[in-house]
């Protein structure tokens, strides 16, 4: 067991390396280490798709001996079996019948989610901040700040003129100016995002030097 | 009027009338005792003797006129001159110069009778001649009406001549049955004026028409029954055929010394048939007219008329080839050469002389088609040999066509003949002056196929006969034959486009598109700058050393956090809850939506949320959209389990495997789990989704983090939400933090740490990342601020160059 960890270790310390000698430039050990990765990824992720959806959910069913369960798994085998269509030009149609189901259904539960998960309690969020019984009735700045911020960065996603409004039409100096302060919040939105994602990515070096220095110690 | 009257009283059974005056004459004489109208044919070219008919006539005129017309066309030289037929346009000018002759005649007439007794008769045969009534019903009203019918039926021929341009041969069998009608009429009447006129024994010269000329009065003076008997005895018939078909008198005289000058030049043509001719008894200029060609003329050594010289000679060039000289210099040019390619390259130069063509081809029997065959030529030649020697046959065969009669438009009609040229038979008519059409330019461009095939080619004269084979003899019925041979290469048309210079604008933007993206295309490799890779060397090497200083120094320059978040307060006091307050081991649902690149953070954050969870011997059930998602859930829980060796992880951690469908199989498991999950976990797992005492999403996606947030807040609301994630996924995660969907967070490795303090775990691990972390946070700080002022500076100097300069 323990020689197992020290190989794996091994392998981890040469495997890490071979990445971090992308500081000099691209080279052949950065990419034998990237497309070891991806095929390993892969092939794991096929394991998967096999032992843990194909045969649990389409192919048993069918020998469990439950007439129900057999006809629902039936029609989602023809649909499967529509789905393999795709590769053929003169079949193709078939196999939007199963795409069409996927998509839909796909897309009602996003929006669903959408609407009721994200648009409504984040309207509900906004708001709390301007309520005097709500806990946060002291925020009324930070409510406002939120308000105004959420109202100029919608604004700057307005790319609609409607010629009946002035304010719309980006001729318009104070629709300029608008657009410029929703550009402001986006832009501290993108460089909070940015930041994190810099410090995620500090944080991967900083797990492989942790690993290379726990390595070297090791010895 | 003495020795007429004495012809007449002699005659008075076989008499004939004048076409011209309606008058009687006698039976052998040769020209109208009245206006001098030649009584006898002048065209009777083809016999070298006496023809059959004429002796049956003499038999029997009235019958056998018409036997001896119908029956024999080669017995006449009505027929002879009807094979022989001469264009239209030959016609127009006969016709023209006969016109003269006859209102001279008329006019010197006049002159010397101005009021005769029987001027008003005269005048009415010359309207009754102009109104071109055929019949015979108005016999009686005097030989006037034959003159009037007769040149009416001569407009009428000269129009249909015209309009159907080359259809001689009907017109001339139509002409035929007109003359044949008139010969009978007139024959018929012939007694009865003639008695009338011995009654009246006077001069019957036309009222207003002039005096007649001197030679006939002195041939009607002169004139003995000696020299009537020299004359033919009935040549009527052919001369009032070729009246009919040339509408031309042909005066004739007996004596050579009382005949006018014009009549003179024709004895030039005249060889020896001219002793044929006074052997039989007859003039021989008579019988030449009667049945020789215009040779024949001589013989009688008398002369005669220009006009009829011309006919004749144009009526022997019709028999045979044109000569070279007749033919345009175009066409003789042409001769020469072979095949009718050239015609037609000349023909299609020559458009403009297209009409002039016609005419040539009218007079010189078609050089330009069928006269440059020589084989037609030889025809020709044959068939005048073959009219000379007498033989009375078909003048020709339908695969012997001359060519002067291809523009017969009957034949041309047949199978044989089924192309011909519109612009050709177009023929300008006095009455219709419609010009021929012409297709426009644009519509001329859109048939190439004129392009390739010249019009030329279409042409019938253009046609070629075949000399061999089964299809010997007919024309043009190899049409590709004339392709070939006419084929030209396809004109040469510009192709410079007409645009507008707008146009030309965008054009030469998208070429400067495509241009610039083939530059980019062909660059080299850039020349790698040392300062660029100096400065990429020493980052990560200046990063990558400070980090590992830091982890291996573990100064205490670096604070830990102070103030902690309220999220992290919030999760911190759940994780405590769920282990303090409740009796049995909670259950915890795992969520992992990581694909591994955070995993060494994320280990960080949940290592002592786990070792928490796992002092109460939790139940950690591990679940993910992603495949790899249980897989990096269970090795954080085997890293956090290392200091908990007492816990069970067979036993407390299940894996219920990738749940795929996304939101779809997130809200199908939060609604049925026991459809989704993997079915071996089935019974290690509670049996409803609300039995969970909370979901611990470990997350570095944002978006997968949404999914599942937006599903329970959805269809489980109720369900206490905590969250583990990545510095790179809290920023999105923060507003369903703010409106309490997230009960608790811990944010980054900022909030692991508040967490470790809020607890008071002391993770050697955790703050050596702390510390590498700020160290790391300050490189970057001190590369932003250095790179913000090196393009700050670059920016002034380039301000302030523009301004010295």
């Amino acid at each position: 067991m323990i020689q197992a960890q020290l190989i794996w270790s091994i392998i981890s310390f040469i495997l890490t390396l071979m990445v971090m000698s992308y500081f000099i430039k691209d080279n052949p050990l950065f990419k034998l280490a990237t497309y070891l990765f991806v095929g390993v990824t892969t092939g794991y992720i096929a394991v998967i798709l096999v032992y843990q959806v194909f045969l649990p959910k389409l192919i048993n069913p069918f020998f469990s001996g439950d007439q129900q369960q057999i006809l629902f798994v039936g029609i989602a085998f023809i649909l499967c079996l529509l789905l393999l269509t795709k590769f053929s030009s003169r079949f193709n149609r078939w196999g939007s019948i199963p795409m069409a189901i996927v998509v839909g259904v796909g897309a009602a539960t996003i929006i669903l989610g959408s609407i009721f998960g994200t648009f409504f309690p984040q309207i509900d969020s906004t708001s709390d901040y301007f309520q005097l019984a709500n806990n946060n009735q002291g925020n009324f700045l930070l409510g406002l700040y939120v308000l105004i911020g959420s109202i100029l960065t919608l604004l700057y996603f307005q790319f609609t003129t409607i010629p009946s409004i002035k304010l719309s039409n980006n001729d318009s100096k104070l629709y300029r100016t608008i657009r410029s302060a929703g550009k402001v919040f986006i832009g501290i939105t993108l460089g909070s995002i940015f930041a994190s994602v810099i410090l995620s990515a500090l944080m991967a070096l900083i797990g492989r030097i942790d690993f290379l220095i726990t390595f070297v110690k090791s010895f | 009027m003495a020795q007429i009257a004495l012809i007449v009283a002699k005659t008075m059974k076989n008499m004939k009338i004048c076409p011209l005056c309606k008058k009687e004459n006698l039976e052998d004489a040769a020209i109208c005792i009245n206006c001098g109208f030649d009584l006898n044919p002048s065209f009777s070219a083809d016999q070298p003797d006496q023809p059959d008919w004429l002796e049956s006539f003499r038999n029997d005129p009235e019958s056998n006129v018409r036997d001896s017309l119908t029956s024999d066309p080669n017995s006449s030289g009505l027929d002879s001159s009807s094979e022989d037929s001469p264009d239209w346009l030959a016609r127009v000018r006969e016709r023209k110069h006969v016109d003269e002759e006859f209102e001279a005649i008329q006019d010197n007439h006049n002159l010397q009778n101005p009021v005769l007794p029987n001027s008003k008769g005269t005048n009415e045969l010359i309207d009754s001649f102009r109104n071109n009534s055929l019949s015979t019903s108005a016999e009686n009203a005097g030989a006037d009406d034959l003159i009037d019918r007769l040149r009416n039926a001569e407009d009428d021929n000269y129009s249909s001549e015209i309009s159907a341009e080359s259809g001689l041969s009907n017109k001339i069998s139509s002409e035929d049955a007109a003359d044949l009608t008139i010969d009978d009429d007139w024959i018929s009447r012939f007694s009865q004026i003639e008695n009338s006129s011995s009654e009246e024994p006077q001069k019957v010269i036309p009222k207003n028409r002039g005096s007649i000329p001197a030679w006939i009065q002195q041939q009607a003076a002169d004139r003995t029954p000696g020299t009537t008997e020299d004359s033919p005895e009935n040549p009527v018939a052919e001369w009032i055929e070729k009246y009919g078909t040339r509408d031309e008198p042909a005066p004739e005289s007996g004596d050579e010394s009382k005949i006018p000058d014009w009549i003179q030049p024709l004895d030039d043509e005249d060889t020896g048939d001219l002793e044929n001719g006074e052997e039989e008894g007859f003039p021989a200029w008579l019988a030449d007219k009667d049945s020789l060609p215009p040779a024949s003329m001589e013989t009688g050594g008398q002369s005669q008329p220009d006009w009829i010289d011309e006919i004749n000679q144009q009526t022997v060039d019709e028999d045979q080839p044109a000569p070279e000289e007749i033919l345009p210099d175009w066409i003789t040019e042409d001769s020469s050469e072979d095949s009718s390619e050239q015609v037609s390259t000349v023909l299609a130069k020559k458009d403009i002389e297209e009409s002039e063509v016609k005419k040539t081809q009218s007079k010189a029997p078609l050089k330009t088609t069928m006269g440059l065959d020589e084989n037609v030529g030889k025809k020709a030649g044959k068939i005048e040999s073959d009219r000379s020697e007498g033989i009375a046959k078909p003048p020709f065969q339908l695969d012997q066509v001359p060519s002067w009669l291809e523009n017969n438009e009957d034949l041309i009609n047949t199978s044989f003949f089924e192309d011909k040229e519109t612009k050709e038979a177009f023929v300008p008519d006095s009455t219709n002056q419609i010009e021929p059409g012409e297709l426009p330019a644009w519509l001329k461009a859109m048939r190439p196929l004129e392009a390739i095939i010249p019009a030329i080619s279409r042409l019938t004269e253009n046609k070629h006969i075949e000399r061999s084979g089964p299809l010997a003899g007919l024309k043009g019925v190899l049409s590709s034959q004339d392709s070939n041979q006419t084929y030209s290469p396809p004109p040469m048309y510009t192709s410079t486009l007409n645009i507008t210079e707008k146009e030309m604008n965008q054009a030469a933007i998208l070429d400067q598109l495509f241009t610039e993206d083939v530059d980019i295309q062909t660059k080299h490799n850039p020349i790698v700058d040392i300062g660029a890779f100096i400065i990429r060397l020493i980052i990560p090497i200046l990063l990558v050393g400070l980090l590992v200083f830091s982890s291996l120094t573990q100064t205490g320059l670096i604070e830990r956090p102070i103030l902690f978040p309220s999220e992290t307060v919030r999760f911190a006091s759940i994780i405590n809850g769920l282990i303090l307050n409740s009796e049995a081991a909670p259950q915890i649902l795992v969520v992992m939506e990581s694909e591994g690149a955070s995993q060494a953070e994320l280990e960080i954050l949940t290592r002592s949320v786990f070792e928490r969870l796992m002092l109460k011997d939790s139940a950690l059930s591990i679940i993910s959209s992603t495949p790899n998602g249980t897989l990096l859930g269970e090795n954080l829980i085997q890293t956090a389990a290392v200091k908990h060796p007492g816990y069970d992880l067979d036993k407390r951690v299940t894996n219920l495997g990738y749940l795929p469908g996304g939101s779809s199989g997130i809200q199908g498991f939060l609604l049925d789990n026991s459809e989704t999950i993997y079915p071996s976990a089935i019974d290690e797992v509670p049996d409803s989704f609300s039995n969970f005492s909370a979901v611990l999403m470990i997350t570095d996606n944002a978006e997968s983090a949404k999914l599942w947030i937006e599903q329970i807040t959805l269809h489980r609301p109720q369900t206490v939400m905590l969250v583990a994630a990545a510095a790179q996924s809290v920023p999105m995660l923060m507003p369903y933090l703010e409106s309490n969907q997230i009960d608790g967070m811990e944010a980054g490795l900022y909030g692991a740490a508040s967490y470790a303090q809020l607890i008071q775990n002391e993770d050697s691990s955790l703050w050596s990342f702390w510390n590498m972390q700020k160290t790391g946070v300050s490189v970057f700080i001190l590369l932003i601020i250095a790179g913000g002022l090196w393009y700050l500076a670059q920016f002034l100097l380039k301000s302030k160059l523009p301004k010295s300069r």
